[in-house]
């Protein structure tokens, strides 16, 4: 696609059929490519629609985050895929869209992955005083406050 | 003037400790436990049962609809949702509670004046119903881990006509006055 191909870090930019998809446009980019990328969404007057994570340690090592931008002028979604490293940081785009600041923090409650330069990295849907290291949506999590078994089965 | 020694009198321990009411009970004995006074306050309470304005989740819905024109909690003398904890009597804990939820809960009941009473009504109040799986870390399974609960109401969610049945089973409780060791 023509709106990020002059960005370094862009790795692979696909149309995709929307009939079948429910987006327009794919890009894979790498971490160092974000903020110019959110950047140059945000002076196009795209907004973040959603944004969420998908745990692929398994089977690739990495976190694959997942950005939706939309613009309702000549409607368009495009979605962004950036895999992180489990010890890395991402950046953090709530300076631009002040959307992600809540989504950036479920992202680390569900996940536990961290926003470098984010303005109040705590949870949100989990209560305050949930063990750290403690994130639901991840593969191998293990409740550490589950009383053991439910319905007499052993976790 | 009741016996003192009426094992029916008693309060429970807090925290291993008596009660001043206890160590006030046992210096004096009861101040004044008139049982026909007794009989006639619970008549009262039980037909002027005031919820507390309170939802958690989807069985509100059903609690509004019970207490709505269609069936009118007001013909048991309940359909005065109580917008502050201290004037309520009863807590309706409709839906799911999850974790977070903890806390306000915990505080409402504590701000609500005895004698109270609480009504667990749908499946998720119950156990935890449909959310409840192996390892689940979002809801709590059953009010009763929460707050001494008095009635169960079955459902998913339960029909109005089961609200008001429990309404009804929580009448006949309070009018058999063994619940006042709150």
């Amino acid at each position: 696609m023509s709106l990020l191909a002059h960005i370094e870090g862009v790795q692979e930019s696909t149309d995709i059929d929307y009939n079948a998809k429910g987006f327009h446009h794919l890009h894979v980019i790498l971490i160092d490519a974000l903020p110019q990328v959110t950047q140059t969404f945000y002076d196009s007057g795209f907004y973040l629609e959603m944004m969420t994570c998908q745990d692929r340690r398994e089977a690739d090592g990495v976190f694959r985050l997942v950005y939706q931008f939309c613009t309702l002028g000549a409607p368009q979604r495009h979605l962004v895929h950036l895999h992180i490293d489990p010890a890395t940081e991402a950046p953090s785009m709530a300076h631009i869209f002040p959307a992600a600041d809540w989504l950036e923090r479920e992202v680390f409650d569900m996940y536990g992955v961290r926003f470098s330069n984010h303005p109040n990295l705590i949870r949100i849907l989990m209560p305050e005083d949930y063990p750290a290291g403690a994130h639901p949506l991840l593969k191998d999590f293990v409740d550490p406050e589950s009383e053991g078994e439910a319905d007499g089965q052993p976790v | 003037m009741s016996d003192p020694k009426d094992p029916s009198l008693e309060l429970p321990l807090v925290n291993g400790n008596p009660t001043h009411t206890e160590i006030l009970r046992e210096e004096v004995g009861p101040l004044i436990h008139i049982d026909s006074l007794e009989n006639l306050l619970n008549h009262a309470r039980a037909r002027s049962l005031w919820p507390l304005t309170f939802g958690l989740a989807c069985c509100a819905i059903e609690m509004m609809a019970a207490g709505a024109s269609r069936f009118d909690l007001d013909r048991l003398g309940a359909g005065v949702f109580r917008p502050s904890a201290r004037q309520a009597d009863v807590m309706i804990l409709a839906g799911t509670i999850s974790r977070k939820m903890i806390e306000p809960i915990k505080t409402l009941w504590d701000q609500m004046p005895a004698p109270k009473w609480a009504i667990a009504m749908g499946g998720c109040t119950i156990d935890g119903g449909p959310f409840k799986y192996p390892g689940q870390y979002a809801i709590v399974e059953g009010a009763d881990k929460i707050v001494p609960v008095d009635v169960y109401v079955p459902g998913c969610p339960p029909r109005p006509e089961a609200l008001f049945a429990a309404l009804i089973k929580l009448e006949e409780k309070i009018k058999a006055g063994k619940n006042f060791k709150k």
